[in-house]
Parts: structure tokens; sequence; C-alpha cells
């Protein structure tokens, strides 16, 4: 644990230095602020849409900055072999992974609270009612990102280039909220007489499944969330993320450097 | 090699921990939106929406068209029923309400919205009684669903004695649309209750953060300087 801090620590630092982070972050606040134009055209449901597109604003660019760290800095330092500075001192490849992670989900709360005070003040000045789901869909965009970078980083070492790693975390992201079709897919091809359950259901629980995670999304829905569906769905998201992550340790520590 | 199949026999368990944490959820927990392909949406954007997790943001934006939709005149073949709902017929209300409820079922104000349209603006009373059916379907517990379907059904018959209580109560919610109050008003004036149709026009202009329906306010006002 003594020798994570440092690299989570590293992390932060570099991250913070990266002009990109601040781009990302002002992007999200300025289309933030800009909700409340889509808002104007939208009479009587002025704070609905500007809860909607903040939320989304929110979880897009906590996404994006969480590629542009996970591919940007391991990807990165393997490829200008940076990361043979770290390794030859003692540090555990294990700690490294872990470290670095741990450091790009810091950076990404950082972020997603800065977005979701900026959206919480505009609401607050448009008048919106407090609701409990806002607190849950921030936690659960947080749970997505932790997911999604567990991911990244394990594409990233995966792959050889940064293209194809971020458009491999794209294509899982997106994976991710159809998973649920994967049933109508199978319901569809039993009817047919192709059976391929196993292999679909397979897949299934292979691919993560954000729309567990999309609260943002069935904000109206009349019946609250039970308390234990809430620790499943946070249980789900942490085991998830570390089995890849675990999985990156296993794919970095067969690489020679 | 050694380490590697150490966490190897790490990996494997929690994996099987994360499939059991999955299926816990799924016993308890049924995702509460229509499949985007059942809901066919007309617009690639509103697909690529759900896909990204984006779902209530194109539903969102579903609802802005169709405002822009009904607020826009229709083109000239639609003049001739001007006197009727003085701006056109607009024969796609209905399927585009639908469309905004059915990517976001939980949207009350666009059933409400797209209900009162409907039956009070264009007398199509059926499809409105539709549209606010699916509402009830969806959220069983929003009792205002039921409020409306009994006031068109009123209008319907012309009982506007049974009519009026029911809409007196709808325009004391905050989600009450302006449509709603404009009916009451309008049924108001024809019975020579101006003290009272004043009353809600002047809330539309005191209230209302729709500039149309502000305006439209306004002008019945001043037109009921006549009677006054």
């Amino acid at each position: 644990m003594k020798k994570i801090i440092p690299i989570i620590e590293y992390t932060l630092k570099e991250n913070i230095r990266h002009k990109i982070f601040y781009t990302i972050l002002l992007f999200a606040l300025v289309i933030i602020v800009s909700s409340v134009l889509f808002s104007m055209l939208s009479p009587g449901e002025e704070t609905r849409v500007i809860l909607d597109i903040g939320l989304g604003a929110i979880e897009i660019f906590a996404f994006l900055s969480a590629i542009s760290a996970a591919v940007g800095l391991v990807l990165g330092e393997m490829e200008n072999k940076s990361v043979s500075l770290i390794l030859a001192r003692p540090v555990r490849r294990f700690e490294y992974i872990w470290g670095r992670y741990s450091g790009i989900l810091f950076i990404s709360l950082i972020n997603i609270l800065v977005m979701s005070l900026g959206l919480l003040f505009l609401l607050y000045i448009k008048g919106w009612e407090f609701n409990f789901r806002f607190l849950l869909a921030i936690t659960f965009i947080f749970l997505k990102v932790v997911i999604i970078s567990a991911l990244a980083i394990l594409i990233s070492l995966i792959s050889t280039s940064a293209i194809s790693s971020v458009s491999g975390t794209f294509f899982l992201w997106i994976l991710g909220h159809v998973t649920d079709h994967l049933k109508y897919l199978n319901y569809v091809l039993v009817q047919k007489g192709v059976k391929i359950t196993i292999f679909l259901k397979a897949i299934y629980y292979l691919l993560p499944n954000f729309q567990y995670l999309n609260v943002k999304d069935y904000m109206g829905y009349p019946n609250p969330l039970a308390g234990t569906t809430i620790f499943w769905q946070v249980a789900y998201s942490l085991i998830y993320a570390s089995v890849a992550t675990w999985l990156s340790v296993l794919v970095f520590s067969r690489k020679e450097f | 090699m050694r380490k590697s199949i150490f966490i190897i026999f790490l990996i494997l368990p929690l994996f099987g921990l994360s499939v059991f944490a999955q299926h816990q959820v799924e016993k308890r927990f049924q995702f509460p939106l229509p499949s985007i392909i059942e809901v066919k949406p007309s617009s690639f954007i509103y697909f690529w929406g759900s896909l990204l997790g984006l779902r209530r943001i194109s539903s969102d934006l579903a609802w802005i068209r169709l405002l822009q939709y009904y607020g826009t005149l229709e083109d000239e073949e639609h003049v001739h029923h001007l006197d009727r709902c003085e701006r056109g017929e607009y024969e796609d209300l209905l399927p585009m309400c639908q469309e905004v409820v059915r990517l976001d079922p939980y949207f009350h104000y666009a059933y409400l919205f797209g209900g009162g349209c409907l039956a009070f603006n264009h007398e199509r009373y059926d499809e409105a009684i539709e549209l606010l059916r699916e509402g009830i379907k969806n959220n069983p517990k929003f009792w205002k669903f039921r409020l409306y379907i009994a006031a068109i059904v009123y209008t319907r018959t012309r009982e506007y004695d049974k009519v009026v209580p029911l809409l007196e109560e709808a325009i004391r919610y905050r989600d009450c649309p302006e449509v709603v109050k404009f009916f009451l008003a309008s049924i108001y004036k024809a019975r020579g209750e101006f003290g009272r149709a004043i009353a809600i026009w002047e809330n539309i202009l005191a209230t209302s953060r729709n500039d149309q329906a502000r305006a439209t306010a306004e002008s019945r006002l001043k037109a009921m300087e006549i009677y006054r």
C-alpha cells in the first residue's frame, strides 16, 4: 500500500499538469451552462432539461477524461519507455497498475464532483427541488467510470496504439449499454431455431452491464431502488472492475520492457 | 510463471463473484425502460443517444422537436382549418407525443400536454385518451391522468358542469399545461363568468414561462376589455 500511494500522487499530478484535463473540465462546464439555452426551448420543463443535459455531460466528460488518462498515461508511458524508470525502483508490477488505476479514479472523482457542483448551482438558481436520486445518479456515474477505467487500462495494455485502445473502450461503453438486448437477440434466435444461448450468456456476463447503473435515465421511475439492490449494484461494479484490473496486472506482468 | 498462475486463481473466483452479483441485481431489478428496438425511434440521434446511455436526453430532444412542431404554423394546405384550431391540424401530434413518452415513459408533463392539446385544442378525444391510457399503464400511481381522462370524456359529451370542477382541480397543480387553463377559461367565458376567465388569463400572464402562452393570454385580456 505504501508503494501504491506515491504512484497515485504521481498520476494525480501528471493529470493535473495535462492541458487536456482542463479542456475537458471546461468544455463540460460550458455544456452544463449551455443547457440553460436548451431549457428555454422547453417551457414548463426547464429544470428537467438542465438536469438531463447536465448529468449526461458529467457522464460523457468523466468517461472521456478517464479514457484519456488511462490510454494516455499507461500506453504513453510504455511507448516512451519511461515505465522502465518506475519499474527499476522497488515497485512491483501489480502495485504500478493498481496505483495508476486508483490515481485515475481519484482524478475522475474530482472531475465529477466539480461538474456536479456546477450543475447543482445552476439547478438551485432555477428553483429545482432537490431529489435524492441526483446523488444516486452521480454515484452510479462514478461507478460506471470505475468499470470503464479498468477496462480502458486493460485494452491499452493489449492494443498497440492509442487509437485502437480508445475505439475499443468506446465500443465496450456502447456494448455495456445494450447487453440487455442480448436476451432479446437470444429470444429471436430461439424462435428461428438457432440455439446459441450458452454463447450469448457467456458474452452477457463477460461484458459490463452499464444499464444497471444508468439511474439518470430513469430518474422519474416511480418505484425507489431498494437498499439491497443498490448494494448488489455497487458490489457488481467493484468486483467487475477488480477482475478487469487483475487481468491488466496479468497482461502487464507478462510484458517485457 | 507462478505469479501468473496465482493471479489467474485470484481472477477466477472474482469473476464468479461478479456473475453472482449480477445475478443478484437481475433478481431484484428489471431495467424500467422499453428496449430501444421496441421503441423504433424516428431519428438515429435518439437511437444513438440510447446506445450511449443518454435515453432521457433523447426524450428531451424529441420533446423540444414536438414543441417546435406544435409551435409552428402548418403549411398552406392546412390554412382552411384555421378557424377550428387556429394554427393547423398537426396530424403528427400523437405519434410525436408517443415517441417522447416511449423514450421516457415517466415524462408526466408530456402526457398531460399531449392529452390536453389533442382533446381541448383539436377535439381528438380518442387520441388524447389513448395517450393518457399509456400514461396510466406506465405510471399507475400518477392519478392526474385519470382526472384528465374524466375531463376529456365529459368535454366530449358536452357535460361542462362536470368538466369544470375537474379542470379547476387540475389547474391548481404546478405541472398543469397552459392548454388546460385556456380551455377552462374559455368555458368560463362561454358561461358568462368573465371574472373567473380573466383570473386564469392573468395567472398565465404572471406565471407562465411560455412566451406564446403569455402573448395569447394578453390578447384574450385585451379582448375582454370590451366585455368589462
